[in-house]
């Protein structure tokens, strides 16, 4: 059955779907690493897009060869790009046109989760990072 | 004599030179634009700076001399297309969803830059600011 996980930024909440069927084994290490609770920021480099590092459960050291390498990350998808050089991976959430760029061009990430239903209020609250700085950040296990 | 510019952002002020001598037509019409009571917020795309859009600066007309593509520290930057100015404190380049870009490099902060450059990276993780760019007089 279809995993589902949940997103909180700000008091606004939306549903995600684990892809388990592009990525079982980095979709399978998220779900052991829930709930997670950090910060989340806005991109510099990205676009439209806000990231949370996770430091701690299985999603941290999950390999670097992403599963299924892509850089384009759409509207209401997350994505995980694995750096266990540095002891964590980065979840990003894009809210708009977003690309995974790193100063020295496009870097592949591989894509977890899709939005699921209205996803307008977690929009908003992502786009506001942008203005307002950084916010905390909830991902929790949804609905099975 | 040179034609300077004071930068206000958390009440921090900063001197930048005017390139008036490598980019005449860009900082003219940049100094016309003066003074700026802007919103100042982080870029999306060109890595370690900040930028605020100013209307008047919007005309593609303005020539991209002093072309720089990445941005110094320091560097304060004008993309003509959408009449933005970055203001770059580390690792940056003039890029949107297109991919990179040229800019008319029209200024650089002079002196001790270390609190200036501060105050703009805080608006990565602490949100945007307001930001005064007024002609210095004298």
């Amino acid at each position: 059955m279809t995993k589902r996980i949940e997103v909180e930024v700000d008091g606004a909440k939306a549903e995600f779907e684990l892809r388990d069927d592009l990525a079982p084994r980095t979709t399978a290490a998220l779900w052991e690493s829930l709930p997670i609770e950090t910060t989340l920021r806005h991109g510099k480099l990205s676009g439209s897009a806000c990231y949370l590092d996770v430091e701690h459960g299985p999603i941290a050291g999950i390999p670097v060869e992403p599963e299924l390498p892509v850089t384009s990350i759409y509207k209401g998808w997350m994505v995980a790009f694995p750096a266990p050089s540095m002891g964590f991976t980065e979840l990003l959430i894009s809210y708009g046109v977003a690309e995974y760029r790193w100063p020295t061009g496009r870097k592949l990430v591989t894509p977890v989760a899709e939005l699921q239903g209205d996803g307008s209020a977690l929009f908003e609250a992502l786009g506001r990072t942008h203005s307002e700085g950084e916010k905390s950040v909830v991902v929790r296990r949804g609905g099975e | 004599m040179a034609k300077l510019i004071e930068i206000t952002i958390d009440g921090e002020t900063t001197v930048a030179r005017l390139h008036e001598e490598a980019a005449p037509n860009a900082v003219a019409r940049f100094w016309e634009a003066l003074p700026i009571d802007e919103t100042l917020r982080h870029v999306r795309w060109s890595g370690m700076a900040s930028y605020v859009l100013v209307d008047s600066l919007r005309d593609e007309a303005i020539p991209l001399e002093n072309r720089v593509s990445f941005y110094q520290p320091g560097a304060i930057c004008l993309r003509p297309e959408h009449g933005e100015i970055a203001f770059s404190y580390g690792q940056a380049q003039a890029r949107d969803v297109r991919g990179n870009h040229w800019a008319a490099h029209i200024a650089t902060v002079e002196g001790d830059t270390a609190g200036y450059l501060k105050a703009i990276a805080r608006t990565k993780r602490g949100g945007a600011r307001a930001i005064t760019i007024k002609r210095r007089e004298g």
